[in-house]
Formats: structure tokens, sequence, C-alpha cells
């Protein structure tokens, strides 16, 4: 992070800390108060329905990228892991009884189990095979999902009640946001604390040089499950968020595509950054937004292509943008954004 | 017996299928690394295209041909060149992604013509009519298959032991560097597999079409073809042969004798759990080169 000119670290406190001077703590405190306030007293419904579903987005992406952006494993069934969650939360509010504040941790805590399950191919394989490994991971998940009879709902899924917390209820998108908001915040902070500490810099010796991390007694196995402990349990807490607020999971909610936009707007964002999963989620949800106001116009203008072009034309813009950034930007818009960063530090003595 | 007998050879008949569809993933890993998520998309999108000029405007199969492979030569070289070109010497992790993405976008843009109805049965090339063998009856379409498969397998064994081009690809797939200062042309060879392959797709996707129509969810079938590649060893076109056949045996197997126990269904995810169980027990396959790979 950019720093003024003389503020050095002379110790291991400093160097990990997430903000070094007043002027950030300010602008970072300023920024969260403007997240609060802004969207709560002058969005509409609608654009407050798509912040929710942005940081709905944005925190399996954090969880994917502590698997794939730190670790360097390959996860292609996040949204499986979502589902997890979605269904752990579920089965906790209305079986149970749990508290939601309780039960909002639980869930994540199940899937975070699952994804360690489905993780073990990592221990032998990796590249494509784990890819493909992940990808079996969402088709057996979700089918476990549709035949688990009663206590999965099968094809009808399960209702849940509405979050509540201390007996106040989030049921309107203003409330929800706010408690979204506070859960991604703080996912957040966990997910910048594991980049900082011991966790995350063992995860990127992993991920850089596995022989290396070995030798330098990084137990490799056990940081491998752990990054898809970790990620899957960010996953389950957006899963056991989204149940919550649409007060239902279905298992067509979590598919396979859902799982590859994932991690293909996590290139976009940005690998192994903090920044790349918010700029990926914003860059996913803003796209599907534009997207639903222009097809309806160009589906009237192209008659023969009404029916089918809202499908088609989302499907194939999110594919071209995934596909034009790793052509064109491999890593990402968090690249970009350090790259005007310097060059506005420097201007105007170097390009 | 007769009932496990049945379902063993209705599972090899299948699962050749399989192994025609893992065919043409193998031959794209074999030349240039690449695992092709896209394969079944590109399957679909070519059936379509089959389906277009036999039924919609109704040109003649020998006519059909020719355009299908104009086709292919097309589609293959426009991937090859605008998306793995640039791609070159990318970690592993982009390649899958692009590839993935790829096959999204061909879906798309198979949903935005064909999209409006469920399914377009395609004109009887082979008899619909299944084939009676001691009181065991087997669709001609899966026997067709089953000889295609075999077929291309000689062909393919052939071409790479002997030809030219094959040759070629195997020494480009074999050391990029050394096959290019040999005067190899590493972008001919590459545009050369993903064409052969495309060729290859759609000759699978053409006949699954006319078995249950062309849809545009045919695309899964290359997903159940993954358990094929990897026990067949992902670069051994012997080895998805012998694989095919097996995977779609267990899978019957499991469809007929677990399905009382799980309510249904198993055949859908039995391919997928052996795909964990054979990367957990023998990742390289039964036929693949066993490398020392750091993990």
């Amino acid at each position: 992070m950019w720093r003024p000119c003389g503020v050095m670290d002379i110790n291991y406190s400093q160097d990990i800390t997430i903000f070094r001077t007043g002027l950030q703590k300010v602008s970072f405190l300023l920024l969260i108060l403007i997240a609060y306030i802004c969207p709560v007293i002058f969005f509409p419904e609608n654009l407050l329905a798509m912040l929710i579903l942005m940081v709905i987005t944005i925190i399996p992406m954090q969880g994917l990228n502590i698997i794939t952006g730190f670790c360097g494993q390959i996860a292609l069934g996040q949204s499986a892991f979502m589902a997890v969650g979605g269904y752990a939360a579920a089965k906790l509010a209305v079986g149970l009884n749990v508290p939601f504040i309780v039960a909002l941790p639980l869930s994540g805590l199940v899937a975070a189990g699952i994804g360690m399950i489905f993780g073990l191919p990592s221990l032998r394989v990796r590249g494509f095979y784990l890819a493909l490994a992940t990808i079996a991971a969402q088709f057996i998940i979700i089918w476990g999902i549709f035949h688990g009879g009663k206590f999965t709902g099968g094809i009808y899924g399960l209702q849940l009640p509405e979050a509540s917390i201390l007996g106040f209820v989030f049921d309107t998108d203003v409330r929800f946001y706010v408690l979204a908001l506070t859960v991604l915040l703080s996912m957040s902070f966990l997910a910048k604390s594991i980049e900082r500490s011991k966790l995350g810099r063992a995860f990127i010796a992993v991920r850089d040089n596995d022989l290396a991390a070995e030798v330098m007694g990084i137990n490799v196995y056990q940081y491998k499950l752990l990054a898809f402990f970790m990620g899957s349990f960010y996953a389950g807490i957006a899963g056991a968020l989204w149940a919550h607020y649409v007060t239902v999971v279905h298992p067509e909610q979590f598919s396979l595509m859902d799982s590859i936009w994932y991690l293909g707007f996590l290139v976009v964002g940005g690998l192994g950054s903090a920044l790349g999963p918010i700029a990926g989620g914003v860059i996913f949800v803003g796209l599907k937004e534009i997207l639903a106001t222009i097809t309806p116009i160009i589906g009237g203008m192209i008659p023969a292509l009404t029916e089918t072009i809202s499908a088609s034309l989302a499907l194939m813009a999110y594919a071209l943008v995934i596909m034009i950034f790793l052509i064109f930007e491999p890593r990402g818009v968090d690249h970009r954004i350090q790259l005007l960063k310097t060059y506005y530090r420097r201007w105007p003595f170097a390009k | 017996m007769m009932i496990f007998l049945e379902t063993v050879i209705t599972g090899i008949v299948v699962g050749s299928l399989y192994s025609l569809v893992a065919l043409g993933i193998v031959i794209i890993y074999k030349s240039t690394h690449v695992f092709n998520f896209a394969h079944g998309e590109i399957l679909m999108l070519g059936s379509f295209v089959a389906w277009t000029s036999l039924v919609h405007f109704g040109i003649p199969i020998w006519l059909t041909v020719p355009i299908v492979l104009a086709f292919a030569i097309l589609l293959g070289t426009a991937i090859e060149y605008l998306l793995m070109r640039p791609m070159v010497g990318q970690p592993i992790l982009s390649m899958i992604i692009v590839t993935l993405g790829l096959g999204a976008f061909l879906t798309g843009a198979g949903n935005l013509w064909w999209g409006k109805e469920d399914y377009y049965l395609l004109p009887e090339i082979i008899s619909r009519e299944p084939i009676t063998f001691a009181a065991m009856n087997l669709s001609r379409q899966h026997i067709v298959a089953f000889c295609l498969s075999l077929l291309f397998f000689a062909v393919f064994t052939l071409f790479f032991r002997y030809t030219k081009w094959g040759l070629e690809m195997q020494a480009v797939a074999n050391d990029h560097q050394a096959a290019r200062s040999t005067g190899i042309s590493t972008k001919l060879v590459f545009a050369l597999s993903w064409i052969i392959a495309t060729i290859v797709a759609i000759a699978a996707g053409v006949l699954l079409g006319s078995m249950n129509g062309v849809t545009l969810d045919m695309s899964v079938i290359a997903i159940k073809a993954f358990p094929v590649i990897i026990l067949g060893g992902l670069e051994s076109i012997s080895g998805v042969l012998i694989a095919g056949p097996l995977v779609g045996v267990l899978e019957y197997l499991a469809g007929r004798y677990l399905d009382p126990y799980v309510g249904g269904g198993a055949m859908d995810v039995a391919p997928f759990v052996i795909l964990i169980l054979i990367l957990v027990i023998r990742p390289y396959g039964l036929f693949g080169l066993k490398r020392i790979e750091r993990i």
C-alpha cells in the first residue's frame, strides 16, 4: 500500500498492520461510512437488491481467492459449497431453531467440512486433474441435494425464515443490505488477516513452489486442506446469507456455471489480491445488471431473437469479458489499478 | 444373469460413445497440452450446423458432409488463432478458465439461434429400430458408435505413428522449442489438432443427435467423458478406447443395482464418483505416462 516518504517498517508488527498512517485509517473509515449510509438513504429498492447480490457474490469469490489466488489450487465447485451452506442454514433455522447469529457461522463450518473432503484430491493431483475433481464435486453435491428426499426437500427445495438477531428481523432490502455489508466487512477483515499472517504466507509459498515450501517446514498437505476449508467456509457463509435473503433454497440456484463465473471473474478482478474479488464481484454483478437493461432493447430490435436473447447474451458477454481479460490483462483489474496509482504518484517524473 | 449381461453389453456400447467424445479431448491434449473444457459445446454447435444443413435447408447428405467439414475447419482455426495462440505460455489455470469461457460462449451462441425449441430431430441416417441379438435389444446408433470409435482408434493410431503430421504433432507435444528448431510449423500443428478434434466432436455429436435429437444440453456428454479421459490416462488413445466401455459398464451397473438403494439416478452421478476415485487411487490412469509430478 502506498505511504508517504519516511514511513518505514522497523518491526514485524508494523509490517503486518493493515493501515500504517492516519490518512489511510480516516479514508477507509469514510469509505465504510459511505458504503453504509449512501445506499440506505439514496438508493431505490432495485439498486439495493443489486448491491446485496454484489455482496453475496463477493464473499464466495474471496473464499476462492484463498484457495486459488493464495494457495494455487483450482476449485470449480464453489457454488456447490454455497448450496451446502444454504441448506445447512435452512436445516438449522427450521428444524433446530438455532438463532441466526449462531447458525450463520455454523453453516459456514458445515460447508467448510464438505469442502475439505472434496479438497482431498488436491493432495494427489493438480492442474487439469484438480479442476476435473472439483467439477465432479459440484455434480455430486447437487445430485445429493436432488436425491436427498425429505431431508433436503429434493426438487422442491426448502423454505426458511428471514434472518433475525435478538428479535430484529432483516425483512426489507435496506435492513438486509446493512446485515450483508457487515458480514462482508468481517469476512474481508478475516481474508486480509489470513493474507498477512503466517497462514497466508504459507499458502503463497505452497502456490509458488510447493517443494521449496516443504523444505522450509510447511506441511503442504495440511495447508492445502486448510485452504479448501477456509475457501468453502466463505462459500457457506455466502450461501446461508443468500438462503436467508430469498427465504428458499433450491438446488438449481447453485449451478456449475456460477462456479465458473466466480473463478473467471476472480481472474478478471485479480488473483491473489484483497481487491481482486471485490473488483471481480462488482464487475460481474454490474455487467449482469447492465445486460438486464439492454437485452430487451436489443431483443426488440431483432424480432427473430427476442425469445432467446436474454439467456444467450448474458452467457456470451460474461465469457467474452473473461476471455478478453485473460488474453490482454491476465493479472486483472487490480494490476491496472496499481499501475494507475504508480502513475499518479510519479507524475510528472515518470510514466 | 441375462439382465447382468444385457447391462454390461449396453454399458460397453454406450461407453464407446464416451470414447468417441473423449478422443477429441485427448487429441488436443496430446499435441497442445491444453485440456479442452469446451469440447462438449463444440460438439453441440457442430451438430446444430449439421441439423440446419440437413433439415432446415434440406441439403442432401453428400453435400452436408463438406459443409460440416468446412465449419469444423473454420471453428478449429478460429479457436486456435484467436484464443489459444495469445494464451501460449500462460499458466494452467488461465487455460482452464479460457476453455470454460469458450464453452459458455458457444452455448450462448447456440442458444441464440437454436434456443427456441427443446430438441431438433435429425433424419434417420441410421435406423432407430433396435437390433435384437440373443434376446437383447441394442440400438443401432450405439453399435455404429462402437464401430466408429474402433475405426477412429485405428486411424489415429496409424496417423500418429506413420504420417508426417502425426509425428509432427507428437514432436510439438514433446518439446515445443525443439520441434520448432527442426522446422516444424507449430502454428500449423496446433491449428490441425483443433480442426481434427472438432471433426471428431461433430461426428460424435451427429451420432448422439440421431439418437436423442440435437439439444442444447447434449454438451453434458463431454463432462461424462471426463472420467474416461482420466481413466485412460489423458494422452493415450488406446487408453480412451478401453476406458470408455469400462466407465459405461460401471455406470450402467450402478444404475441397475444401486438405484433401489439411493432412490434412482445413480447413473447420473456414478461417472463423477468414479472420476474422484480414479484421481485419488491412480491419478495417471491406466495407460497414462506415470510422471513424477510435484504435488
